[in-house]
C-alpha cells in the first residue's frame, strides 16, 4: 500500500508504519505524520512553534 | 467533570509558594488516597503509585508568589498556579484516577521546588530507574512541548581603579556596559539586577539559549563571571511512542496538534540531562500567563487536557 507525499508527491510505502508515527519523506525530506492506516493517509507533520514560558 | 474542576479549584485556593507547600502536599495526597490510589509524601513531594515503573508523570505543586485570591468567572479559574502548573498537575491526577488499570504502571510525582532549585527532580533523576516521562507543564491542550532552552544564571563582577571623572580611565559601570555589549553579541541576556559604584559593578544575568548555541562567558583582566546555575537545553525525540500517543490522543479529542519549543526551562531539562528514556512535556493552559497577575485557565481547556492525558496514558502503557 502506498500514498503520495502531500508535499512533493513521491510514492511512500506503508512498511509496518503505525498511526501517528512521524516519518521523513524519502524524496523531499519533509516530516510527515501517518494519519490513518486503512486507507493509508499521510499529512505534513504538525509545525513547530516557539512559545514563551515553562 | 465536576470532581475534576473541584480538584483544581481546591488546589489553586491553597497557597503553595516554593518553601511553604506542605498544606497543598497534604491536600493532594489525601485526594489521591480518597480516590483509591496509593500515595505517600517523600521529601515534600507527593508520590502516587510509588511502585509503578512503566511511565512517570512529573508535575510540580509549588508556585511563584501569588496574584490575589482564586476567582471563578466567565468559565475561567483565575489564581496563582492555575496554569503553572496546578492545571496540568490536577488534569493528570484526575486522568490517572480514572484509569485504575494504569495504577500499577504509572507513577505520578508532584515536586515542591520546581520554581526553586529543582532539587527534588534531581534526586528523582538520580534515584529512580529510567522510564518514559511526561513532564506536566502548560503548552495548551493541543500542544506538545518538545524542547526547552538551556539557562545560565551568572553574576558579572567588574572592578576598575578609582579615578577622577575628569581624568583618564574608566569607571566600573562603563566597563560593565562594554562587557554586557560583548555578551549581547553572543546571546540575549536578561539583566536581573545591577548595582555598584565607581570601583565595582555587579550584574546578575539570566541567559536562555537554544540547543547548540551555548554562549561562552569570557573573563577579562577587569571582569569575571560566576556561574550560579548552568542547566543544559533539552530536545525530545519526536519519534518516541510518547509523542505518538499524545498526537493520537489530541486528534481523537478533535484537536490539531502542534509542537512547542519553549524559551523557558523546566524539570524536563533536569531529567533530560541524564536520562535517555523518552521525555516530553504536556499540559493544558496558556504558558504566556505563567507568573503573571492574569494567570488563569479556561475550564474547557482543562477538561480537554484531561481527555488528552487519559488517552495518552492508556495508549503509552499499551506500547
Amino acid at each position: 500500500m502506498t500514498e503520495d507525499c502531500p508535499v512533493c508527491g513521491a510514492d511512500i510505502a506503508n512498511n509496518g508504519l503505525l498511526t501517528n508515527e512521524l516519518i521523513p519523506c524519502p524524496d523531499c525530506g519533509s516530516d510527515l505524520e501517518v494519519i490513518a492506516l486503512s486507507p493509508f493517509k499521510l499529512e505534513p507533520a504538525p509545525e513547530e512553534k516557539e512559545d514563551w514560558g515553562e | 467533570m465536576d470532581e475534576a474542576i473541584e480538584l483544581l479549584k481546591d488546589a489553586v485556593s491553597i497557597d503553595s509558594v516554593t518553601g511553604d507547600t506542605h498544606r497543598c502536599t497534604r491536600f493532594l495526597m489525601e485526594w489521591c488516597l480518597d480516590k483509591g490510589m496509593e500515595a505517600v509524601i517523600d521529601g515534600g513531594a507527593v508520590i502516587v503509585n510509588p511502585k509503578a515503573r512503566g511511565l512517570l508523570l512529573l508535575g510540580h505543586l509549588d508556585t511563584v508568589p501569588g496574584c490575589g485570591p482564586i476567582m471563578v468567572e466567565d468559565g475561567f479559574i483565575k489564581g496563582r498556579g492555575s496554569v503553572d502548573a496546578k492545571g496540568p498537575l490536577c488534569a493528570a491526577l484526575y486522568a490517572l484516577s480514572q484509569l485504575p488499570e494504569a495504577h500499577d504502571r504509572v507513577m505520578l510525582v508532584a515536586v515542591p521546588d520546581e520554581e526553586g532549585c529543582s532539587s527534588t527532580a534531581r534526586r528523582l533523576r538520580d534515584s529512580l530507574p529510567q522510564m518514559p516521562c511526561i513532564v506536566l507543564e502548560p503548552g495548551g491542550w493541543n500542544g506538545i512541548t518538545i524542547s526547552y532552552r538551556g539557562r545560565i544564571l551568572a553574576d558579572m563582577m567588574v572592578r576598575a581603579k578609582r579615578s577622577h571623572s575628569g581624568a583618564e580611565g574608566r569607571f566600573s559601570a562603563e566597563v560593565a556596559v562594554e562587557m554586557l555589549n560583548e555578551v549581547k553579541k553572543k546571546c540575549d541576556p536578561r539583566i536581573v539586577s545591577m548595582k555598584g559604584d565607581i570601583e565595582r559593578t555587579e550584574a546578575r544575568l539570566d541567559i536562555r539559549y537554544p540547543m547548540g548555541s551555548k554562549p561562552r562567558l569570557e573573563n577579562t583582566s577587569e571582569s569575571w563571571f560566576y556561574v550560579l546555575e548552568d542547566t543544559p537545553p533539552y530536545r525530545a525525540d519526536k519519534g518516541s511512542h510518547l509523542v505518538r500517543s499524545l498526537l493520537g490522543s489530541i486528534r481523537n479529542a478533535g484537536g490539531s496538534p502542534s509542537f512547542k519549543n519553549k524559551t523557558g526551562t523546566s524539570d524536563m531539562n533536569v531529567l533530560g540531562e541524564k536520562w535517555t528514556a523518552p521525555i516530553v512535556a504536556y499540559g493544558p493552559g496558556d504558558s504566556k500567563l505563567d507568573h503573571t497577575d492574569d494567570e488563569r485557565i479556561h475550564l474547557e481547556e482543562y477538561i480537554k487536557g484531561i481527555q488528552v492525558l487519559k488517552g495518552a496514558i492508556s495508549s503509552s502503557i499499551r506500547q
